[in-house]
């Protein structure tokens, strides 16, 4: 799902970092609060676990698989900060170290696969847990995705508006929000929000069948 | 000090290169970029093409098949945004093989301490990762039903999340021990 490097505008990548630094900023501060110490190297761990995720391949019934990410999985077990602190770490690393993402895009990939995602499983889990327990775990990833994936939708879609020349051709991106919005939310509400509400179902009903899971030092339900 | 100053270039060249809209322009940096990788001319351009291929054929395609819809020019646009992705992924890659990243970061010391220790978590969980699906393939000879990889892909996870949170307290114990969180 990551934006590569190039195909946003300044206008939308700056305005994007004057909002993820902060909430990262305010993120890490939370985390320190109940941490102290032990802040980075459960960051750090939780980052390389989340990098992991993005290479683990989830099978899907009818034969294909796919990567999930791992956000939804984290905010449930955790709590939305971490994941988004996590999942931005690790854009972090995947653009500067691995070359895959943009730096200029992270912001942009930060808010929507970290921020966005994160927020949206966290709620849609705690507002659909109530009925049952299995439909709240997958529809928490699988709406992770999607709502994620609008959000790119609409970010890449603004791009032609945003930057055009003179004969109003594209500078960035091509392809308008009436192009990018049913494609990239088909593909997320078919395929890839799948895989994520899988994930997200299989994992954390069995760490709870183990009985394992015991947040470290993180309140499960603080936001 | 030297890797910081490249870094504040890094991203200055980044920022002009997303700013800017001439072709020329774009085949001149690249040019000056060919230069600049000296020995390392063909790893880095086997490296850039690699990471843009997919993302940059799949939008290059579907522009052509648009423009032609709608019978507009498609040659420039599709000259201009993979000049551009391009250049700004070969001077990541350039950057990348010139600095050392750490050093570059560390004007934030949280940002440079997360950064190490996650870079050397995930150098480990990697290996990991790979002998668990060594040992996945050396038990099966067909392909697995899909209950037995969800099962196998639960338990990987769960691996790693314990093993996330038990190197965490010990990553925490080890510096306190050496007096990281004195000063």
């Amino acid at each position: 799902m990551h934006i590569p490097d190039g195909y946003l505008s300044p206008q939308t990548y700056i305005s994007a970092y004057a909002v993820s630094i902060p909430l990262l900023a305010y993120g890490i501060k939370k985390l320190r609060e109940n941490l102290n110490e032990e802040t980075f190297p459960f960051i750090a761990t939780l980052t390389a676990l989340s990098f992991l995720v993005m290479l683990i391949n989830i099978p899907i019934p009818g034969g294909t698989s796919g990567h999930a990410i791992g956000t939804a999985v984290l905010s449930i077990l955790f709590n939305p900060w971490v994941a988004f602190v996590s999942i931005s770490f690790v854009l972090i690393i995947q653009s500067l170290i691995f070359g895959d993402g943009g730096i200029t895009a992270w912001s942009v990939n930060s808010l929507g696969m970290g921020f966005i995602a994160s927020f949206s499983a966290y709620f849609t889990y705690k507002l659909l847990n109530r009925i049952n327990k299995n439909i709240a775990l997958f529809i928490s990833g699988w709406i992770s995705i999607v709502v994620a994936s609008f959000f790119f939708a609409i970010i890449l879609g603004i791009q032609p508006i945003i930057a055009h020349d003179g004969s109003g051709k594209p500078l960035y991106f091509p392809f308008d929000i009436s192009i990018t919005v049913p494609a990239l939310l088909g593909s997320h509400i078919l395929y890839f929000g799948v895989i994520e509400g899988i994930f997200t179902l299989i994992v954390i009903k069995f760490i709870e069948k183990v009985k394992a899971h015991k947040p470290f030092g993180v309140e499960n339900n603080e936001t | 000090m030297k890797e910081k100053i490249l870094f504040a270039f890094y991203i200055i060249g980044v920022v002009v290169l997303t700013s800017i809209h001439n072709i020329y322009f774009f085949i001149g940096s690249i040019v000056i970029l060919f230069i600049l990788s000296g020995r390392q001319f063909f790893k880095i351009t086997r490296k850039t093409l690699k990471a843009i291929l997919i993302f940059n054929s799949f939008i290059t395609i579907s522009y052509i098949g648009y423009a032609i819809y709608k019978d507009i020019s498609w040659i420039d646009y599709i000259l201009l945004i993979n000049l551009r992705v391009f250049s700004i992924t070969f001077l990541t890659f350039l950057f990348i093989s010139k600095v050392n990243l750490f050093k570059a970061l560390s004007f934030s010391k949280t940002l440079s301490y997360i950064l190490v220790l996650s870079y050397t978590q995930i150098l480990t969980f990697k290996k990991y990762l790979e002998d668990f699906k060594f040992t996945l393939e050396s038990r099966l000879l067909n392909k697995p039903k899909l209950s037995d990889s969800y099962n196998f892909v639960s338990s990987m996870f769960f691996y790693f999340f314990n093993k996330s949170i038990n190197n965490s307290k010990e990553i925490s114990q080890g510096m306190k021990s050496r007096g990281f969180f004195n000063d």
